[in-house]
């Protein structure tokens, strides 16, 4: 599909950024560099500021100082329609019109690409059908947004994104309301997308191990500061686990991919019945 | 592609169905020329109509007539869009101008500018759209808490529209029972009067809705995917939406200089033309027709098709209007949730 390697790859980060809701700063100057082309996944605990984070980076929250920089430049004095066809974002609980067809919302997402004058060309076809493909959702152009399955609606979303065309790709939270088949579905969508079209993928995640497998980079979050980031294999250790989301777990490998994987230790498990020692429990990189 | 065959399938149908309804106007707009004390055929009607008839039946058609029949298609277009916009950007269907306190922030300042100041002429049009954006303002500016919630808007506008009918009614009160009772008439909605001078404050709605079309259907797009969306996918979601709604308040205003609060038209246009098109969302060729269709039947049907009982416009969409609100609030869902 659409790869440029020898195009310049936008850029995207943010220096000294403090961002919050009324009175209250949630992230106070941050600094942080969203690696170009690879997978992110911003991860912490509830309340963390990842979310924040993230909108920031998408210019849905107005920093109250620091900049958020895209290719080096202030993103909020940026012209938003230029913007709009570098920098693309998944809400978390986006929301359509009732009845919306699904050929009808995807073809929004050319929004940006189209102008008073012209208004729809058959590179915004091609757009349109090329994401509904990518996302298998080419079946579902003629059915209603509202009928869908969880998984299929949320395929769909993306599919408006991918048709956006941008080069950076930020979602919030994109598994949250979806069942595990349906969850590893959408982040190997995501994968596929950043190795076919080079897109530059954030994503903020609530689980650790899928985290860990499936994103090149990793930016834990703790009281709205960055604790660790990295490849999963520095970030994901017992120390920063227990750091960032007050949990003691042992750090094992993913029998399938041989990321870091989390095993939490409960209460209920450690002192009621203990299966393995310590040393017993497969450790990573022993 | 698929993808493309489909929307060209639903695009083909909307089409279809617009000029169908712009169709349907304008045979229901000779008609109403052709009816009156003195009855004309269509041909009769269509000449005079391009001054080609005898002098006193092209006197009835154009002086007497043409003007109301104008003032209700203008009326029922400005509330049509006017409604649908408001429906589109707060995706909620109840919030329109004449459940929310818009219409009745409009009349209440004509009522007190007719019964206490005396205003007569083109200032009443000024007046109206001045109140109808007061009530507006304030209700946007209750509403607003990190952005505008459609229900929120509707609670808001329900106690709007109460205050601005309480005042309404004050002044009615006040007044010698001879000119509460003219003002009553024009207060339920009221084409009787309408004069070439409303239809001169309708060409300023023509205007808006013209200039705005391409606007609107473009911003409508992002819109009514939400701050978030709207705003990812470039645009000035806030500067987008007042301007949308002042748009909105405005051409309300004038419906209302013209014709008094006419009810339910803004609330039934949008999800009637998307009823009929198949297409969610902003529409605003369709609501402009339907508006007008609904405006000018209940016109027709008010002055003409009724015997000797002469019902003002309002009434009629009121009562035909009022089940369907029922109706909608039986079976909606969407009402009770946020956004």
């Amino acid at each position: 599909m659409d790869h440029h390697p020898t195009e310049e790859r936008h850029t995207l980060g943010a220096m000294g950024l403090t961002v919050g809701y009324q009175s209250r700063d949630i992230i106070a100057g941050l600094d942080v560099q969203v690696p170009t082309g690879l997978v992110t996944a911003i991860v912490g605990a509830n309340a963390c500021g990842k979310s924040t984070l993230l909108r920031a980076l998408a210019r849905l929250l107005k920093p109250r100082a620091g900049t958020v920089l895209l290719d080096g430049h202030d993103l909020h004095r940026l012209p938003s329609g230029e913007v709009a066809k570098v920098l693309g974002l998944l809400p978390q609980s986006p929301v359509a019109p009732e009845g919306i067809t699904v050929s009808d919302l995807v073809s929004r997402g050319r929004y940006p690409r189209q102008g008073w004058v012209r208004r729809r060309s058959s590179t915004d076809d091609e757009a349109v059908a090329a994401a509904l493909i990518a996302t298998d959702t080419l079946d579902l152009a003629d059915e209603h947004l509202d009928e869908l399955s969880g998984g299929q609606r949320q395929r769909v979303w993306i599919a408006m994104a991918l048709a956006q065309e941008t080069d950076i790709l930020l979602l919030d939270e994109p598994t949250t309301f979806l069942d595990l088949a349906h969850q590893i579905e959408v982040l190997d969508l995501l994968c596929e997308l950043n190795r076919n079209r080079g897109t530059t993928v954030v994503l903020v995640l609530h689980e650790l191990n899928q985290a860990a497998r499936f994103a090149d980079h990793l930016i834990a979050m703790k009281d709205g500061r960055i604790v660790a980031q990295g490849p999963a294999s520095e970030v994901i250790t017992q120390e920063v686990v227990e750091d960032v989301f007050g949990l003691r777990a042992h750090v094992g490998l993913d029998p399938v991919s041989g990321t870091p994987m989390v095993v939490p230790v409960s209460r209920h498990l450690s002192t009621a019945r203990p299966r393995m020692t310590d040393a017993e429990l497969p450790i990573a990189g022993r | 592609m698929p993808s493309v065959a489909s929307r060209r399938r639903h695009l083909f149908r909307s089409r279809l169905v617009t000029t169908g309804l712009f169709l349907a106007l304008g045979t229901l707009f000779c008609f109403a020329l052709s009816l009156g004390d003195l009855r004309l055929t269509w041909a009769q009607t269509l000449q005079s109509l391009v001054g080609h008839g005898d002098s006193s039946t092209t006197f009835v058609v154009q002086s007497l007539r043409l003007p109301r029949t104008l003032c209700a298609v203008l009326v029922g277009a400005a509330l049509g869009i006017s409604g649908s916009i408001f429906q589109s950007v707060t995706r909620n269907v109840l919030a329109t101008p004449d459940i929310i306190g818009v219409n009745s922030g409009a009349s209440s300042a004509v009522a007190v500018a007719i019964l206490t100041f005396g205003v007569t002429g083109p200032a009443i049009a000024v007046i109206a759209v001045v109140g109808a954006l007061g009530a507006g303002a304030l209700m946007y500016g209750l509403a607003w808490r990190d952005g505008v919630s459609g229900y929120r808007l509707v609670l808001i506008g329900i106690g709007v529209a109460a205050f601005a009918t309480s005042i309404t009614s004050y002044v009615l009160t006040t007044k010698p029972a001879l000119e509460a009772q003219r003002a009553l008439f024009w207060l339920t909605g009221s084409l009787n009067q309408s004069r070439w001078e409303d239809v001169r404050i309708g060409l300023v709605a023509v205007l808006l809705v013209l200039v705005s079309a391409p606007l609107l259907r473009r911003w409508m797009r992002a819109l009514e995917l939400g701050d978030e969306t709207g705003t990812t996918l470039g645009l000035a979601v806030e500067r987008a939406r007042v301007m949308a709604l002042i748009l909105a308040v405005v051409l309300a205003g004038l419906s209302v200089a013209i014709a008094g609060p006419v009810a339910f038209v803004a609330l039934v246009a949008g999800p009637l033309a998307y009823r009929l098109t198949g297409r969610p969302g902003y529409l605003h060729w369709p609501a402009a027709a339907l508006g007008a269709l609904i405006v000018l039947a209940a016109d027709v049907t008010g002055a003409h098709l009724l015997g000797s009982l002469q019902v003002p416009v309002g009434v009629l969409t009121a009562a035909v209007g009022a089940p369907y609100l029922l109706w909608t609030l039986a079976r909606s869902r969407s009402t009770g949730r946020r956004g």
